[in-house]
Protein backbone atom coordinates (compact mmCIF):
# COMPACT_ATOMS: atom_id res chain seq x y z
CA UNK A 1 0.00 0.00 0.00
CA UNK A 2 1.29 2.99 -0.81
CA UNK A 3 1.81 5.91 1.65
CA UNK A 4 -0.17 8.89 0.47
CA UNK A 5 2.01 11.63 1.08
CA UNK A 6 -0.47 14.94 1.86
CA UNK A 7 0.38 18.69 1.61
CA UNK A 8 0.30 20.52 4.75
CA UNK A 9 -2.70 22.93 5.01
CA UNK A 10 -1.47 26.84 4.65
CA UNK A 11 -2.12 28.49 7.94
CA UNK A 12 -3.57 32.15 8.47
CA UNK A 13 -0.16 32.45 9.99
CA UNK A 14 1.83 31.78 6.96
CA UNK A 15 -0.80 33.76 4.90
CA UNK A 16 -0.30 36.71 7.79
CA UNK A 17 3.86 36.29 7.26
CA UNK A 18 3.34 36.57 3.78
CA UNK A 19 1.49 39.72 3.89
CA UNK A 20 3.62 41.43 6.23
CA UNK A 21 6.42 40.74 3.74
CA UNK A 22 4.29 41.99 0.68
CA UNK A 23 3.46 45.41 2.04
CA UNK A 24 6.20 46.64 3.04
CA UNK A 25 7.81 45.49 -0.54
CA UNK A 26 4.60 47.21 -2.43
CA UNK A 27 5.16 50.10 -0.84
CA UNK A 28 8.80 50.17 -2.12
CA UNK A 29 8.47 49.07 -5.29
CA UNK A 30 5.99 51.63 -5.73
CA UNK A 31 8.16 54.24 -4.27
CA UNK A 32 11.23 53.36 -6.33
CA UNK A 33 9.17 53.36 -9.31
CA UNK A 34 7.87 56.90 -8.57
CA UNK A 35 11.42 57.80 -7.68
CA UNK A 36 13.15 56.71 -10.73
CA UNK A 37 10.42 58.35 -13.00
CA UNK A 38 9.20 54.62 -14.44
CA UNK A 39 5.60 55.57 -13.52
CA UNK A 40 3.48 58.59 -13.00
CA UNK A 41 3.36 60.41 -9.81
CA UNK A 42 -0.61 59.86 -9.83
CA UNK A 43 -0.16 56.49 -8.84
CA UNK A 44 0.38 57.72 -5.99
CA UNK A 45 -3.55 58.49 -5.21
CA UNK A 46 -4.35 54.92 -4.91
CA UNK A 47 -1.76 53.83 -2.02
CA UNK A 48 -4.01 54.83 1.12
CA UNK A 49 -6.65 52.25 -0.52
CA UNK A 50 -3.96 49.67 -1.31
CA UNK A 51 -2.06 50.12 2.15
CA UNK A 52 -5.67 50.01 3.78
CA UNK A 53 -6.14 46.64 1.86
CA UNK A 54 -3.16 45.10 2.22
CA UNK A 55 -3.29 45.60 6.41
CA UNK A 56 -6.43 44.05 6.13
CA UNK A 57 -5.99 40.96 3.71
CA UNK A 58 -3.11 40.14 6.94
CA UNK A 59 -6.12 40.22 8.92
CA UNK A 60 -4.77 43.69 10.83
CA UNK A 61 -7.46 46.21 12.03
CA UNK A 62 -5.27 49.00 13.40
CA UNK A 63 -6.60 51.08 15.97
CA UNK A 64 -9.65 48.40 16.41
CA UNK A 65 -9.24 47.75 20.14
CA UNK A 66 -9.51 51.59 20.90
CA UNK A 67 -12.25 51.91 18.54
CA UNK A 68 -14.23 48.76 19.95
CA UNK A 69 -13.78 50.13 23.74
CA UNK A 70 -14.76 54.06 22.83
CA UNK A 71 -17.93 52.40 21.31
CA UNK A 72 -18.59 50.07 24.38
CA UNK A 73 -18.30 52.95 26.66
CA UNK A 74 -20.52 55.02 24.32
CA UNK A 75 -22.94 51.90 24.44
CA UNK A 76 -22.86 51.31 28.23
CA UNK A 77 -22.16 47.67 27.36
CA UNK A 78 -20.20 46.19 30.17
CA UNK A 79 -16.25 45.73 29.10
CA UNK A 80 -14.91 41.96 28.78
CA UNK A 81 -13.40 40.81 32.44
CA UNK A 82 -10.08 40.64 31.80
CA UNK A 83 -8.25 38.08 32.91
CA UNK A 84 -4.72 37.28 33.05
CA UNK A 85 -2.96 33.83 34.58
CA UNK A 86 -1.26 35.81 36.46
CA UNK A 87 -4.00 37.79 39.23
CA UNK A 88 -6.92 36.18 40.80
CA UNK A 89 -10.15 38.28 39.24
CA UNK A 90 -11.44 40.03 42.36
CA UNK A 91 -15.15 39.21 41.26
CA UNK A 92 -16.17 35.66 42.64
CA UNK A 93 -18.67 33.86 39.56
CA UNK A 94 -19.26 30.68 41.21
CA UNK A 95 -22.83 29.68 42.42
CA UNK A 96 -24.66 31.55 45.29
CA UNK A 97 -23.88 30.05 49.02
CA UNK A 98 -26.47 30.63 51.89
CA UNK A 99 -25.36 32.41 54.85
CA UNK A 100 -26.34 33.47 58.53
CA UNK A 101 -29.96 32.08 58.82
CA UNK A 102 -30.45 30.69 55.66
CA UNK A 103 -27.56 28.92 55.84
CA UNK A 104 -28.27 27.34 59.79
CA UNK A 105 -32.09 26.73 57.43
CA UNK A 106 -30.51 24.59 54.59
CA UNK A 107 -28.34 22.71 56.49
CA UNK A 108 -31.60 21.70 58.77
CA UNK A 109 -33.56 21.04 55.92
CA UNK A 110 -34.58 17.35 54.92
CA UNK A 111 -34.81 18.56 51.32
CA UNK A 112 -33.19 22.22 51.21
CA UNK A 113 -33.96 24.78 48.06
CA UNK A 114 -31.58 24.33 44.73
CA UNK A 115 -29.14 26.93 44.69
CA UNK A 116 -30.52 28.62 41.58
CA UNK A 117 -33.76 29.80 43.76
CA UNK A 118 -31.47 30.84 46.46
CA UNK A 119 -29.58 33.07 43.57
CA UNK A 120 -33.12 34.60 42.53
CA UNK A 121 -33.40 35.82 46.13
CA UNK B 1 8.70 46.16 15.96
CA UNK B 2 7.46 44.23 12.95
CA UNK B 3 9.02 44.95 9.47
CA UNK B 4 5.60 46.30 7.71
CA UNK B 5 4.95 48.22 10.99
CA UNK B 6 8.21 49.72 10.29
CA UNK B 7 7.95 50.47 6.83
CA UNK B 8 4.32 51.68 6.68
CA UNK B 9 5.53 55.27 7.63
CA UNK B 10 7.94 54.60 5.24
CA UNK B 11 5.69 54.23 2.42
CA UNK B 12 3.66 57.18 3.78
CA UNK B 13 6.10 59.79 4.18
CA UNK B 14 8.08 59.01 0.93
CA UNK B 15 5.54 59.99 -1.60
CA UNK B 16 5.33 63.16 0.09
CA UNK B 17 9.05 63.81 -0.06
CA UNK B 18 9.47 62.60 -3.81
CA UNK B 19 6.45 65.23 -4.92
CA UNK B 20 8.53 67.84 -3.04
CA UNK B 21 11.24 66.58 -4.19
CA UNK B 22 10.19 66.91 -7.73
CA UNK B 23 6.97 68.88 -7.66
CA UNK B 24 7.06 69.83 -11.32
CA UNK B 25 6.46 66.11 -12.34
CA UNK B 26 3.64 65.91 -10.09
CA UNK B 27 1.84 68.98 -11.27
CA UNK B 28 2.55 68.21 -14.88
CA UNK B 29 -0.25 65.66 -14.12
CA UNK B 30 -4.01 66.33 -14.01
CA UNK B 31 -6.33 69.73 -13.83
CA UNK B 32 -3.70 71.50 -11.47
CA UNK B 33 -2.07 72.86 -15.06
CA UNK B 34 -5.49 74.33 -15.80
CA UNK B 35 -6.87 75.08 -12.80
CA UNK B 36 -3.40 76.30 -10.68
CA UNK B 37 -3.88 74.52 -7.62
CA UNK B 38 -1.24 74.90 -5.38
CA UNK B 39 -0.83 71.08 -4.64
CA UNK B 40 -0.74 67.95 -6.67
CA UNK B 41 -3.80 66.07 -7.42
CA UNK B 42 -2.65 62.98 -5.65
CA UNK B 43 -2.41 64.62 -2.58
CA UNK B 44 -6.29 65.67 -2.79
CA UNK B 45 -6.53 61.91 -2.71
CA UNK B 46 -4.80 61.92 0.34
CA UNK B 47 -6.66 64.29 1.96
CA UNK B 48 -9.96 62.53 1.20
CA UNK B 49 -8.73 59.28 2.20
CA UNK B 50 -7.63 61.24 5.94
CA UNK B 51 -11.76 62.76 5.71
CA UNK B 52 -12.55 59.30 5.34
CA UNK B 53 -10.57 57.94 8.12
CA UNK B 54 -11.80 60.76 10.50
CA UNK B 55 -15.25 60.01 9.54
CA UNK B 56 -14.83 56.12 9.87
CA UNK B 57 -13.76 56.60 13.72
CA UNK B 58 -16.19 59.04 14.27
CA UNK B 59 -19.00 57.08 13.13
CA UNK B 60 -17.63 54.04 15.17
CA UNK B 61 -16.92 55.60 18.19
CA UNK B 62 -19.94 58.06 18.44
CA UNK B 63 -22.31 56.45 16.40
CA UNK B 64 -23.55 53.64 18.28
CA UNK B 65 -27.38 53.26 17.49
CA UNK B 66 -28.69 53.32 14.02
CA UNK B 67 -30.09 55.79 13.55
CA UNK B 68 -31.46 55.37 9.14
CA UNK B 69 -33.54 52.34 9.41
CA UNK B 70 -36.85 54.37 9.53
CA UNK B 71 -37.32 57.92 7.85
CA UNK B 72 -38.72 60.16 10.62
CA UNK B 73 -40.95 61.50 8.71
CA UNK B 74 -42.58 64.74 9.18
CA UNK B 75 -45.39 66.33 7.82
CA UNK B 76 -45.21 69.74 6.23
CA UNK B 77 -47.82 70.51 3.73
CA UNK B 78 -50.54 69.06 1.46
CA UNK B 79 -49.77 69.51 -2.42
CA UNK B 80 -52.49 70.15 -4.50
CA UNK B 81 -53.60 67.58 -6.69
CA UNK B 82 -53.52 69.79 -9.94
CA UNK B 83 -49.87 70.21 -9.14
CA UNK B 84 -49.39 66.73 -10.29
CA UNK B 85 -51.68 67.15 -13.27
CA UNK B 86 -49.65 70.07 -13.72
CA UNK B 87 -46.10 68.88 -13.63
CA UNK B 88 -47.50 65.41 -16.18
CA UNK B 89 -48.24 67.78 -18.51
CA UNK B 90 -45.27 69.66 -18.74
CA UNK B 91 -43.03 66.34 -18.98
CA UNK B 92 -45.39 65.51 -22.14
CA UNK B 93 -45.15 69.28 -23.62
CA UNK B 94 -41.30 69.14 -22.95
CA UNK B 95 -40.78 65.70 -24.39
CA UNK B 96 -42.58 66.76 -27.28
CA UNK B 97 -40.42 69.60 -28.29
CA UNK B 98 -37.30 67.53 -27.91
CA UNK B 99 -38.93 65.52 -30.32
CA UNK B 100 -40.15 68.05 -32.87
CA UNK B 101 -36.84 69.80 -32.42
CA UNK B 102 -34.83 67.27 -33.08
CA UNK B 103 -36.66 66.15 -36.42
CA UNK B 104 -38.05 69.52 -37.37
CA UNK B 105 -34.90 71.74 -36.29
CA UNK B 106 -31.04 72.16 -37.70
CA UNK B 107 -28.99 69.19 -37.19
CA UNK B 108 -26.44 71.46 -36.03
CA UNK B 109 -26.07 69.96 -32.18
CA UNK B 110 -25.32 73.05 -30.48
CA UNK B 111 -28.10 75.09 -31.90
CA UNK B 112 -30.78 72.31 -31.52
CA UNK B 113 -32.51 72.38 -28.34
CA UNK B 114 -33.07 68.66 -28.06
CA UNK B 115 -29.62 67.71 -27.70
CA UNK B 116 -28.49 69.88 -24.91
CA UNK B 117 -31.96 68.98 -23.61
CA UNK B 118 -31.29 65.50 -23.48
CA UNK B 119 -27.45 65.16 -22.43
CA UNK B 120 -27.17 68.16 -19.89
CA UNK B 121 -30.74 69.10 -18.50
CA UNK B 122 -32.22 65.69 -18.57
CA UNK B 123 -29.39 63.34 -17.85
CA UNK B 124 -27.00 65.55 -15.01
CA UNK B 125 -30.07 67.95 -13.81
CA UNK B 126 -32.67 65.17 -13.64
CA UNK B 127 -30.09 63.41 -10.97
CA UNK B 128 -29.58 66.59 -8.98
CA UNK B 129 -33.54 67.81 -8.85
CA UNK B 130 -34.08 63.98 -7.48
CA UNK B 131 -31.75 64.14 -4.88
CA UNK B 132 -32.97 67.20 -3.88
CA UNK B 133 -36.54 67.24 -4.16
CA UNK B 134 -37.61 63.50 -3.78
CA UNK B 135 -39.08 61.53 -7.09
CA UNK B 136 -40.62 64.14 -9.28
CA UNK B 137 -39.32 62.14 -12.22
CA UNK B 138 -42.56 60.26 -11.02
CA UNK B 139 -44.88 63.30 -12.08
CA UNK B 140 -42.61 64.51 -15.11
CA UNK B 141 -42.09 60.86 -16.54
CA UNK B 142 -43.84 61.70 -20.21
CA UNK B 143 -44.41 57.86 -20.90
CA UNK B 144 -45.55 57.36 -17.30
CA UNK B 145 -48.31 60.65 -18.21
CA UNK B 146 -49.45 58.99 -21.13
CA UNK B 147 -49.87 55.53 -19.90
CA UNK B 148 -51.52 56.92 -16.66
CA UNK B 149 -53.54 58.71 -18.92
CA UNK B 150 -54.62 55.56 -21.69
CA UNK B 151 -55.70 53.66 -18.11
CA UNK B 152 -57.66 56.18 -16.65
CA UNK B 153 -59.39 56.45 -20.13
CA UNK B 154 -59.54 53.07 -20.34
CA UNK B 155 -61.26 52.11 -17.10
CA UNK B 156 -64.24 54.41 -17.92
CA UNK B 157 -64.98 53.36 -21.11
CA UNK B 158 -64.26 49.48 -20.34
CA UNK B 159 -63.69 48.79 -16.29
CA UNK B 160 -63.04 45.50 -17.00
CA UNK B 161 -60.32 45.15 -19.58
CA UNK B 162 -58.50 47.91 -17.73
CA UNK B 163 -59.03 46.78 -14.18
CA UNK B 164 -55.41 45.06 -13.68
CA UNK B 165 -52.60 44.60 -16.16
CA UNK B 166 -52.96 42.22 -18.29
CA UNK B 167 -49.43 40.53 -18.09
CA UNK B 168 -47.40 39.83 -15.15
CA UNK B 169 -43.76 41.07 -14.86
CA UNK B 170 -41.50 38.09 -14.34
CA UNK B 171 -39.50 38.97 -10.80
CA UNK B 172 -36.67 36.83 -11.88
CA UNK B 173 -36.12 39.76 -14.67
CA UNK B 174 -35.97 42.13 -11.80
CA UNK B 175 -34.15 45.85 -12.59
CA UNK B 176 -31.47 44.15 -15.25
CA UNK B 177 -33.80 45.47 -18.00
CA UNK B 178 -33.56 48.79 -16.57
CA UNK B 179 -29.56 48.25 -16.09
CA UNK B 180 -29.15 47.78 -19.43
CA UNK B 181 -31.29 50.00 -21.08
CA UNK B 182 -29.14 52.91 -18.71
CA UNK B 183 -25.86 51.32 -19.91
CA UNK B 184 -27.41 51.49 -23.32
CA UNK B 185 -28.00 55.25 -22.97
CA UNK B 186 -24.36 55.72 -21.72
CA UNK B 187 -23.26 54.11 -24.72
CA UNK B 188 -25.32 56.22 -26.94
CA UNK B 189 -23.35 59.26 -25.13
CA UNK B 190 -19.97 58.03 -24.98
CA UNK B 191 -19.15 55.49 -27.96
CA UNK B 192 -21.81 56.05 -30.19
CA UNK B 193 -20.05 58.05 -33.48
CA UNK B 194 -23.53 59.78 -34.43
CA UNK B 195 -24.46 60.48 -30.74
CA UNK B 196 -25.11 64.78 -31.33
CA UNK B 197 -27.06 64.27 -33.89
CA UNK B 198 -30.86 65.78 -33.26
CA UNK B 199 -32.77 63.40 -35.39
CA UNK B 200 -31.27 60.47 -34.70
CA UNK B 201 -31.85 61.64 -30.56
CA UNK B 202 -35.05 62.40 -31.72
CA UNK B 203 -36.14 58.94 -33.42
CA UNK B 204 -34.46 57.01 -30.11
CA UNK B 205 -36.61 59.32 -27.98
CA UNK B 206 -39.21 58.26 -29.54
CA UNK B 207 -38.76 54.62 -29.67
CA UNK B 208 -37.68 54.62 -25.85
CA UNK B 209 -41.35 55.90 -25.64
CA UNK B 210 -43.47 54.00 -27.30
CA UNK B 211 -41.43 51.02 -25.66
CA UNK B 212 -41.94 52.15 -22.35
CA UNK B 213 -45.53 53.05 -22.96
CA UNK B 214 -46.27 49.67 -24.01
CA UNK B 215 -44.16 47.81 -21.03
CA UNK B 216 -46.37 50.29 -19.22
CA UNK B 217 -49.42 49.52 -19.95
CA UNK B 218 -48.55 45.17 -20.52
CA UNK B 219 -47.26 44.67 -16.99
CA UNK B 220 -48.54 48.35 -14.72
CA UNK B 221 -46.92 51.07 -15.10
CA UNK B 222 -45.46 51.51 -11.58
CA UNK B 223 -43.75 48.00 -11.42
CA UNK B 224 -42.56 48.71 -14.98
CA UNK B 225 -40.88 52.31 -14.40
CA UNK B 226 -38.93 50.72 -11.11
CA UNK B 227 -37.66 47.37 -13.27
CA UNK B 228 -37.44 48.24 -16.77
CA UNK B 229 -37.07 51.89 -17.29
CA UNK B 230 -33.97 52.79 -16.78
CA UNK B 231 -34.51 56.27 -16.08
CA UNK B 232 -37.69 55.86 -13.93
CA UNK B 233 -35.10 53.30 -11.89
CA UNK B 234 -32.06 55.54 -12.10
CA UNK B 235 -33.76 58.63 -10.98
CA UNK B 236 -35.95 56.64 -8.07
CA UNK B 237 -32.63 55.39 -6.48
CA UNK B 238 -31.20 58.77 -6.18
CA UNK B 239 -34.82 59.91 -5.06
CA UNK B 240 -34.25 57.90 -1.90
CA UNK B 241 -31.05 60.21 -0.62
CA UNK B 242 -33.28 63.16 -0.79
CA UNK B 243 -34.85 64.83 2.55
CA UNK B 244 -37.95 65.44 0.87
CA UNK B 245 -41.07 62.17 -0.36
CA UNK B 246 -44.91 63.09 -1.24
CA UNK B 247 -47.22 59.76 -0.13
CA UNK B 248 -49.90 58.18 -1.92
CA UNK B 249 -52.21 61.41 -0.86
CA UNK B 250 -49.96 64.09 -1.92
CA UNK B 251 -48.81 64.80 1.14
CA UNK B 252 -45.01 66.29 1.74
CA UNK B 253 -42.72 64.91 4.58
CA UNK B 254 -39.26 65.89 5.15
CA UNK B 255 -37.27 62.80 6.37
CA UNK B 256 -33.73 62.11 7.56
CA UNK B 257 -31.58 62.11 4.67
CA UNK B 258 -30.85 59.02 2.89
CA UNK B 259 -32.78 57.26 5.50
CA UNK B 260 -35.09 55.99 2.34
CA UNK B 261 -32.51 54.35 1.01
CA UNK B 262 -32.20 51.53 3.81
CA UNK B 263 -35.31 50.53 2.80
CA UNK B 264 -34.42 50.31 -0.46
CA UNK B 265 -35.48 47.01 -1.92
CA UNK B 266 -32.51 44.66 -3.70
CA UNK B 267 -33.83 43.14 -6.38
CA UNK B 268 -32.58 40.98 -9.11
CA UNK B 269 -30.30 43.43 -11.40
CA UNK B 270 -30.45 46.63 -8.32
CA UNK B 271 -26.72 46.01 -7.52
CA UNK B 272 -25.69 46.13 -11.32
CA UNK B 273 -28.29 49.04 -11.76
CA UNK B 274 -26.26 51.00 -9.21
CA UNK B 275 -22.43 49.69 -11.15
CA UNK B 276 -23.63 50.36 -14.11
CA UNK B 277 -24.40 54.20 -12.60
CA UNK B 278 -20.60 54.26 -11.22
CA UNK B 279 -19.09 52.39 -14.37
CA UNK B 280 -20.52 55.01 -17.09
CA UNK B 281 -19.04 57.58 -15.59
CA UNK B 282 -15.96 56.35 -14.81
CA UNK B 283 -15.79 55.09 -18.20
CA UNK B 284 -16.51 59.10 -19.12
CA UNK B 285 -13.59 60.16 -17.25
CA UNK B 286 -11.87 57.38 -18.08
CA UNK B 287 -11.57 57.54 -22.17
CA UNK B 288 -9.82 60.87 -21.67
CA UNK B 289 -6.72 59.61 -19.66
CA UNK B 290 -3.52 58.60 -20.94
CA UNK B 291 -3.92 55.12 -20.08
CA UNK B 292 -6.96 54.68 -22.47
CA UNK B 293 -5.47 56.68 -24.84
CA UNK B 294 -2.64 54.29 -25.34
CA UNK B 295 -4.91 51.06 -25.05
CA UNK B 296 -7.61 52.28 -27.25
CA UNK B 297 -5.39 52.50 -30.61
CA UNK B 298 -4.25 48.91 -29.74
CA UNK B 299 -8.40 47.26 -29.34
CA UNK B 300 -9.38 49.78 -32.24
CA UNK B 301 -6.78 47.31 -34.27
CA UNK B 302 -7.79 44.34 -33.18
CA UNK B 303 -11.42 44.73 -34.32
CA UNK B 304 -10.46 46.05 -37.71
CA UNK B 305 -8.31 42.95 -38.10
CA UNK B 306 -11.63 40.67 -37.67
CA UNK B 307 -12.42 42.72 -40.27
CA UNK B 308 -14.54 45.42 -39.04
CA UNK B 309 -14.64 49.23 -40.40
CA UNK B 310 -13.02 52.02 -38.85
CA UNK B 311 -16.02 53.47 -37.41
CA UNK B 312 -17.47 50.14 -36.23
CA UNK B 313 -14.02 49.07 -34.64
CA UNK B 314 -13.92 52.54 -32.83
CA UNK B 315 -17.21 51.96 -31.37
CA UNK B 316 -16.46 48.43 -30.48
CA UNK B 317 -13.33 49.33 -28.41
CA UNK B 318 -15.19 52.12 -26.25
CA UNK B 319 -18.10 49.57 -25.84
CA UNK B 320 -15.22 47.06 -24.70
CA UNK B 321 -13.83 50.35 -22.38
CA UNK B 322 -17.48 50.72 -21.10
CA UNK B 323 -18.46 47.80 -20.48
CA UNK B 324 -14.96 47.02 -18.33
CA UNK B 325 -15.02 49.78 -16.35
CA UNK B 326 -18.40 48.89 -14.83
CA UNK B 327 -16.97 45.53 -14.41
CA UNK B 328 -14.23 46.89 -12.83
CA UNK B 329 -16.60 48.84 -10.29
CA UNK B 330 -18.55 45.09 -9.75
CA UNK B 331 -15.00 43.60 -8.91
CA UNK B 332 -14.29 46.23 -6.44
CA UNK B 333 -17.38 46.26 -4.63
CA UNK B 334 -17.60 42.36 -4.69
CA UNK B 335 -13.77 42.36 -3.09
CA UNK B 336 -15.20 44.85 -0.04
CA UNK B 337 -18.13 42.18 -0.22
CA UNK B 338 -15.49 39.19 0.45
CA UNK B 339 -14.10 41.02 3.18
CA UNK B 340 -16.78 41.81 5.29
CA UNK B 341 -17.38 38.25 5.17
CA UNK B 342 -14.13 37.07 6.45
CA UNK B 343 -15.35 38.92 9.57
CA UNK B 344 -18.77 36.99 10.24
CA UNK B 345 -19.05 33.55 8.04
CA UNK B 346 -23.09 34.02 9.68
CA UNK B 347 -24.23 35.68 6.40
CA UNK B 348 -23.47 34.79 2.70
CA UNK B 349 -22.07 36.62 0.18
CA UNK B 350 -24.96 37.70 -1.69
CA UNK B 351 -26.70 38.30 1.30
CA UNK B 352 -23.95 40.80 2.26
CA UNK B 353 -23.79 42.07 -1.04
CA UNK B 354 -27.50 42.92 -1.12
CA UNK B 355 -27.44 44.36 2.74
CA UNK B 356 -24.70 47.10 1.18
CA UNK B 357 -26.40 47.43 -2.03
CA UNK B 358 -27.66 50.71 -1.42
CA UNK B 359 -24.20 52.32 0.30
CA UNK B 360 -23.09 52.84 -3.56
CA UNK B 361 -25.87 54.81 -4.39
CA UNK B 362 -24.60 58.16 -2.89
CA UNK B 363 -21.34 57.22 -4.59
CA UNK B 364 -22.61 57.13 -7.84
CA UNK B 365 -24.61 60.53 -7.07
CA UNK B 366 -21.17 61.86 -6.48
CA UNK B 367 -19.61 60.37 -9.36
CA UNK B 368 -22.24 62.10 -11.04
CA UNK B 369 -21.94 65.33 -10.16
CA UNK B 370 -18.26 65.52 -9.79
CA UNK B 371 -17.96 64.26 -13.41
CA UNK B 372 -20.61 66.60 -14.48
CA UNK B 373 -20.75 69.74 -12.59
CA UNK B 374 -18.71 72.26 -15.05
CA UNK B 375 -20.92 70.73 -17.66
CA UNK B 376 -24.08 71.81 -16.04
CA UNK B 377 -22.79 74.66 -14.53
CA UNK B 378 -21.70 75.44 -18.27
CA UNK B 379 -23.54 73.92 -21.13
CA UNK B 380 -26.75 74.22 -18.58
CA UNK B 381 -26.48 78.24 -18.88
CA UNK B 382 -27.50 77.10 -23.50
CA UNK B 383 -31.12 76.06 -22.24
CA UNK B 384 -31.71 79.83 -21.89
CA UNK B 385 -31.24 80.57 -25.01
CA UNK B 386 -32.20 77.25 -26.87
CA UNK B 387 -35.67 77.64 -25.30
CA UNK B 388 -36.31 80.59 -27.10
CA UNK B 389 -34.97 79.36 -30.46
CA UNK B 390 -35.66 75.69 -29.97
CA UNK B 391 -35.15 75.08 -33.74
CA UNK B 392 -32.31 76.75 -34.50
CA UNK B 393 -34.34 78.69 -37.13
CA UNK B 394 -33.72 82.07 -35.56
CA UNK B 395 -36.82 82.38 -33.51
CA UNK B 396 -37.49 84.62 -30.24
CA UNK B 397 -40.47 83.17 -28.60
CA UNK B 398 -39.39 83.76 -24.95
CA UNK B 399 -37.08 86.71 -25.94
CA UNK B 400 -33.93 85.10 -24.52
CA UNK B 401 -32.36 84.09 -28.24
CA UNK B 402 -29.71 86.57 -27.75
CA UNK B 403 -28.49 85.35 -24.31
CA UNK B 404 -25.16 83.33 -23.93
CA UNK B 405 -22.87 81.35 -22.08
CA UNK B 406 -20.88 83.34 -19.34
CA UNK B 407 -18.14 80.79 -18.92
CA UNK B 408 -16.94 83.70 -16.29
CA UNK B 409 -19.58 82.56 -14.06
CA UNK B 410 -17.36 79.70 -11.60
CA UNK B 411 -13.60 79.79 -12.22
CA UNK B 412 -11.75 76.17 -12.85
CA UNK B 413 -10.52 75.97 -9.20
CA UNK B 414 -14.00 76.36 -7.78
CA UNK B 415 -15.25 73.68 -9.96
CA UNK B 416 -12.88 71.24 -8.79
CA UNK B 417 -13.30 72.41 -5.40
CA UNK B 418 -16.92 71.39 -6.06
CA UNK B 419 -16.16 68.11 -7.28
CA UNK B 420 -13.76 67.21 -4.38
CA UNK B 421 -16.13 67.97 -2.14
CA UNK B 422 -19.05 66.01 -3.77
CA UNK B 423 -16.91 63.16 -3.77
CA UNK B 424 -15.86 62.93 -0.79
CA UNK B 425 -19.36 63.25 0.79
CA UNK B 426 -21.33 60.91 -1.05
CA UNK B 427 -18.19 58.57 -0.19
CA UNK B 428 -18.90 59.49 3.82
CA UNK B 429 -22.79 59.18 3.04
CA UNK B 430 -21.77 55.87 1.82
CA UNK B 431 -19.96 54.70 4.48
CA UNK B 432 -22.30 56.50 7.12
CA UNK B 433 -24.80 54.03 5.14
CA UNK B 434 -22.70 50.74 5.55
CA UNK B 435 -21.84 51.63 9.07
CA UNK B 436 -25.61 51.90 9.91
CA UNK B 437 -26.75 48.64 8.69
CA UNK B 438 -23.54 46.89 10.15
CA UNK B 439 -25.23 47.75 13.24
CA UNK B 440 -28.19 46.10 12.97
CA UNK B 441 -26.30 43.15 11.13
CA UNK B 442 -23.81 42.47 13.92
CA UNK B 443 -24.15 41.58 17.43
CA UNK B 444 -21.05 42.74 18.89
CA UNK B 445 -19.08 46.15 18.40
CA UNK B 446 -16.39 44.54 17.22
CA UNK B 447 -18.24 42.53 14.32
CA UNK B 448 -19.69 45.69 13.04
CA UNK B 449 -15.91 47.86 13.40
CA UNK B 450 -14.15 45.23 11.30
CA UNK B 451 -16.70 44.85 8.87
CA UNK B 452 -16.12 48.81 7.95
CA UNK B 453 -12.93 48.64 7.77
CA UNK B 454 -13.58 46.49 4.96
CA UNK B 455 -16.04 48.78 3.25
CA UNK B 456 -13.59 51.82 4.62
CA UNK B 457 -11.18 50.45 1.73
CA UNK B 458 -13.97 50.32 -1.28
CA UNK B 459 -14.76 54.10 -0.13
CA UNK B 460 -11.35 55.25 -0.10
CA UNK B 461 -10.29 53.18 -3.06
CA UNK B 462 -13.51 54.58 -5.22
CA UNK B 463 -12.64 58.04 -4.09
CA UNK B 464 -9.08 57.76 -4.94
CA UNK B 465 -9.87 56.63 -8.44
CA UNK B 466 -12.77 59.30 -8.72
CA UNK B 467 -10.27 62.03 -7.76
CA UNK B 468 -7.65 60.58 -10.23
CA UNK B 469 -10.16 60.28 -12.83
CA UNK B 470 -11.16 63.93 -12.72
CA UNK B 471 -7.55 64.71 -12.95
CA UNK B 472 -7.34 63.25 -16.02
CA UNK B 473 -11.03 65.14 -17.76
CA UNK B 474 -8.43 68.43 -17.21
CA UNK B 475 -5.46 66.56 -19.12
Amino acid sequence: MALERTRPKRSGSSLARRGRVALPALAAAVVLLVAVGSIDPSVLSVLPALALALLLIQHRYPGEKALVALSRSRLGEPRPILRSSGTRSRRWVGPPVPRGGLLLACSLADRPPPLLMLAAR
Amino acid sequence: MKPSRRLLPLAVIAPCVLALLFPAAAEAHGIVGRADLPIPVWLFSWAAAIVLVVSFVALSTLWTRPQLQTEHRKALLRIPAAVEVLGSVFGVAVFALVVYSGFAGTQVWSANFSVTFIYVIFWVGMPLASVLLGDIFAVLSPWRSCARAIRAAGCRLAPKAFARPPLRYPEKLGQFPATALLIGFAWLELVYVERDSPEILAALSLGYFLLMLAGMLAFGDEIWATSADGFGAYFGLLSRMSPLTVDEDGELYARRPLSALTSMPVRPGTVALVCAVIGTTTFDGFSNDVVWRKLEPHLQSLYSGISFHPTPAIELAYTTGLLLCIVVIRLVYELGIRGVQTVSYRYTRAELSRAFAHTLVPIGFAYVLAHYFSLLIWQGQAIGYLASDPLGNGANILGTSSYRIDYTIISFAAIWYVQVTALVAGHVGGLTLAHDRALTMYRGAQEAVRSQYWMLTVMVAFTSFGLWLLSAVGT
